[in-house]
């Protein structure tokens, strides 16, 4: 599926070289699923133990995580399962996950 | 990505070899069935059902099984002549069957199954029970059908301060409806859910602060389970009931109204499981959505019928359980003993109007009235609803309703008794289901259903109710009318704690949480010698709230202390870091435009006091400052994963430039604390 191999590229980040950072941590998995014009992303892994990392880096997750997902045809919002479940926030995060992203949550 | 291909190409012939999925089943003998299938509670007319092997299957184009999946809102994704058969959930689940396969699978798990899909000339046909299952419904056989629907996986107790909360959780979406029951000195609330519940015959302690207990039972026909949860409330508690996410409610209890809403308030205590089956499916979005209107009985009802004044559809809806009689319904008020009888109201207006099966008559009235009503057992069947300190408005009526099931139905003054009663009062040829309660979205407005079908058969043969104004579902006050009930007092949260460390530098020796509670506790300094009154989230190293609570609910637990206090102002402190060693300096966050201007000021007297990098004022869905009601900011003060900010960050007098900086921000934006 598009959404899911999308989603694993941009886990993935560039091949190798240039100044790209991959914000996801290292071993977080994803699938993802549509529900009508929403892509469900279910994350596992290394983002289920505490983020140890500031506001810039989670914002910075999620507003790829969306942006890449709402390029779809179709696709206009996001939710963001973690272990399978509806959360708050990631384990010590701070940007919150239960209802569904936008890319104008982002818009400053 | 070629190489991906190959990977999942090789990947599905391996999985294909494993089931055995080369195998068409031979010697498939098809029967057709005439057994009745109820899915949530709905007929569904399949036009191919058939047997094989003793097990219901269906035809993939039949238009029942559309109407089945549209009932719980799944989509089947099907190309003739292939080989998969996925179905997607409404939570998102991919449930694929394999043409010939004994195996299903849900997104990634997957079980055995007595026989797949299979071609039966061109035709492919699914085996019924393995799918409801891998759906998330629960199936019973009853004699000449089968009912399909969600079950209650758990029902489990949250207290909280000035609340209890029930949290219901379904493998697929459950209607809901709440209805009063028992006598006005012991009334109960039951609400009543479409579905199986495998916490059935369990009572749930509540504490008795807003009920005593909650009893689970499973009610309904066969074809229309209903899982019913009564609750003995106490006089005067309000309840609200909020869907939370697509196969979970939450029901709230309590006295005031701003307590009913989702989150209003901290879980104070640990969460107590009654029955701690964890849901490992989730499926389906709200069918139809109930109308949550006041109906006296759990009755087996059918979806509002879509004629006569449609109420709106909504996820929440909330009563308020009737003080004793005969003390008057303000909607919060504390139980009032022997106060003053309510006045007489006046029905101003009787409309009826007829549906298929079923007919609504509609009472406009001046105001809010009590109501009981009585059931006499068949083959009498008379059903009768005495309105209380109500008065009719013009002669009595004999209102003419289509149910072919009715002899008539009479309205009128009962002069018979020294009390303002108007008694309506239905004549049936048979049992009839009843329901009664207010029209939501109509002011002042009780509604009657009559429906042909008949009550489940262990109905109450009598109960009370109320039309109250429904109060609006309280939210947070928005910003823009906040007016804070303590105007000296800044809540200040230092971020992380206990076994969450936040971010970490390890070569340095820095964790976040112990540095944002230095710059806190400066910082709450600063702010009382200017003569603000300063409460910190936490003030030592621990997590906020309730130690075994979830992360919601110590996120939540901060925004309580603010939201409970008013407090003027939210100052949330953390420490920055990135994946990458480049980013630096202060950032600090807003979320709603009225807390912009905080922000400004916060960032720039920070920036001006430490010298650090200025990383600008951005605007942010956090947590904690979307879910306190009052100009909230936070800070992100420097990066722990940055040399330069590192160093910064080890030095306490940076520590204390922070917390003088954002002090410092307070002030422009308040002009100080007010002088009382």
């Amino acid at each position: 599926m598009l959404a899911s191999y999308a989603v694993n590229q941009l886990f993935a980040g560039p091949p190798e070289g240039g100044d790209a950072v991959v914000l996801f941590p290292r071993g977080t998995y994803a699938t993802v699923s549509i529900q009508g014009t929403i892509a469900v992303v279910n994350l596992t892994g290394a983002v289920e133990r505490f983020f140890q990392r500031g506001g810039g880096d989670e914002v910075g997750m999620f507003k790829s995580l969306t942006y890449t997902l709402t390029a779809l045809p179709g696709i206009n919002r996001v939710q963001v399962l973690v272990g399978g479940q509806t959360v708050a926030a990631l384990p010590g995060g701070q940007f919150e996950l239960d209802e569904p992203l936008t890319r104008a949550m982002f818009v400053q | 990505m070629m190489r991906q291909m190959c990977l999942a190409l090789a990947l599905i012939a391996t999985f294909l070899a494993a089931t055995g999925a080369n195998a068409q089943p031979v010697g498939i003998a098809l029967a057709g069935d005439r057994s009745s299938i109820y899915v949530a509670g709905r007929v569904v007319r399949f036009e191919n059902l058939a047997t094989t092997r003793g097990r219901l299957v269906v035809r993939a184009d039949d238009s029942g099984l559309q109407s089945m999946l549209d009932l719980i809102g799944a989509r089947l994704q099907y190309q003739p002549g292939t080989r998969f058969v996925v179905f997607t959930r409404a939570d998102g689940k991919l449930v694929t069957f394999t043409v010939g396969s004994n195996a299903v699978t849900v997104d990634d798990t997957s079980q055995g199954i007595p026989f797949g899909p299979f071609y039966d000339g061109d035709h492919l046909y699914i085996p019924l029970l393995a799918l409801c299952q891998a759906l998330g419904l629960s199936e019973r056989a009853f004699s000449g059908g089968y009912a399909f629907a969600p079950q209650i996986v758990s029902v489990s107790r949250r207290v909280g301060q000035r609340r209890t909360v029930l949290e219901i959780q379904a493998t697929a979406p459950l209607t809901w409806r709440a209805a009063y029951g028992g006598d006005p000195k012991k009334p109960m609330l039951v609400i009543t859910f479409s579905g199986f519940s495998n916490a059935a015959g369990n009572k749930v302690e509540l504490g008795g602060r807003e009920a005593k207990t909650a009893l689970i039972e499973q009610q309904g026909p066969p074809g229309f389970p209903i899982t019913a949860v009564t609750l003995d409330a106490l006089h005067g508690v309000k309840f609200a009931a909020h869907r939370t996410s697509s196969c979970t409610m939450d029901l709230i209890l309590a006295r005031e109204d701003k307590y009913l809403a989702l989150g209003a308030v901290t879980a104070a205590t640990p969460s107590v499981s009654l029955s701690a089956t964890p849901s490992s499916q989730v499926t389906a979005p709200p069918q139809n959505s109930p109308v949550p209107t006041a109906i006296p009985e759990p009755a087996a009802s059918a979806p509002e019928p879509t004629a006569v004044p449609a109420p709106e559809v909504t996820d929440s809806g909330s009563l308020v359980i009737p003080q004793g009689s005969p003390s008057p319904l303000a909607s919060g008020a504390s139980p009032q003993a022997n106060a003053s009888a309510p006045p007489v109201q006046k029905i101003v207006n009787v409309t009826q109007t007829d549906a298929a099966g079923v007919s609504r008559i509609t009472l406009t009235l001046t105001g809010p009235v009590n109501f009981e009503w009585h059931r006499l057992a068949d083959p009498d069947n008379r059903f009768w609803i005495d309105v209380s300190q109500a008065e009719l408005v013009g002669p009595a009526e004999n209102l003419v309703v289509k149910l072919g099931v009715i002899r008539s139905v009479t309205i009128s003054q009962n002069e018979l008794t020294p009390d303002h009663v108007v008694r309506i009062a239905i004549d049936p040829t048979q049992p009839v289901d009843v329901a009664i309660g207010a029209i939501e979205g109509t002011p002042n407005a009780l509604g009657i259903d009559i429906r042909s079908s008949p009550p489940p058969a262990d109905a109450p043969s009598s109960g009370v109710g109320a039309l109250i104004s429904a109060p609006p579902t309280p939210q947070p006050a928005a910003f823009s009318t906040y007016v804070p009930a303590d105007p000296k007092l800044i809540v200040i949260d230092p971020g992380h704690g206990g076994n969450d460390p936040g971010a970490i530098n390890e070569s340095m020796g820095l964790t976040e949480k112990n540095l944002t509670l230095s710059i806190s506790k400066r910082l709450k300094a600063d702010l009382e010698r200017a003569g603000w009154h300063v409460t910190l989230t936490r003030d030592g190293d621990y997590e906020v709230g309730d130690p075994g609570g979830n992360d919601k609910q110590e996120l939540q637990a901060r925004c309580d202390i603010a939201n409970a206090a008013g407090a003027r102002l939210f100052i949330s402190v953390h420490i920055n870091a990135s994946v990458s060693s480049d980013p630096s300096g202060i950032t600090t966050y807003f979320w709603r435009d009225g807390s912009r201007s905080l922000a400004q000021a916060v960032q720039g007297e920070v920036v001006k006091d430490t010298g650090a990098g200025d990383a600008g004022v951005i605007r942010n869905n956090f947590y904690v400052i979307h879910h306190t009601v009052m100009p909230a900011v936070l800070v992100e003060a420097a990066y722990l994963s940055n040399d330069h900010d590192a160093r910064l960050l080890s030095q306490q007098s940076f520590l204390d430039h922070v917390a003088d900086g954002i002090a410092q921000g307070v002030k422009d934006f308040t002009g100080g604390p007010p002088p009382k």
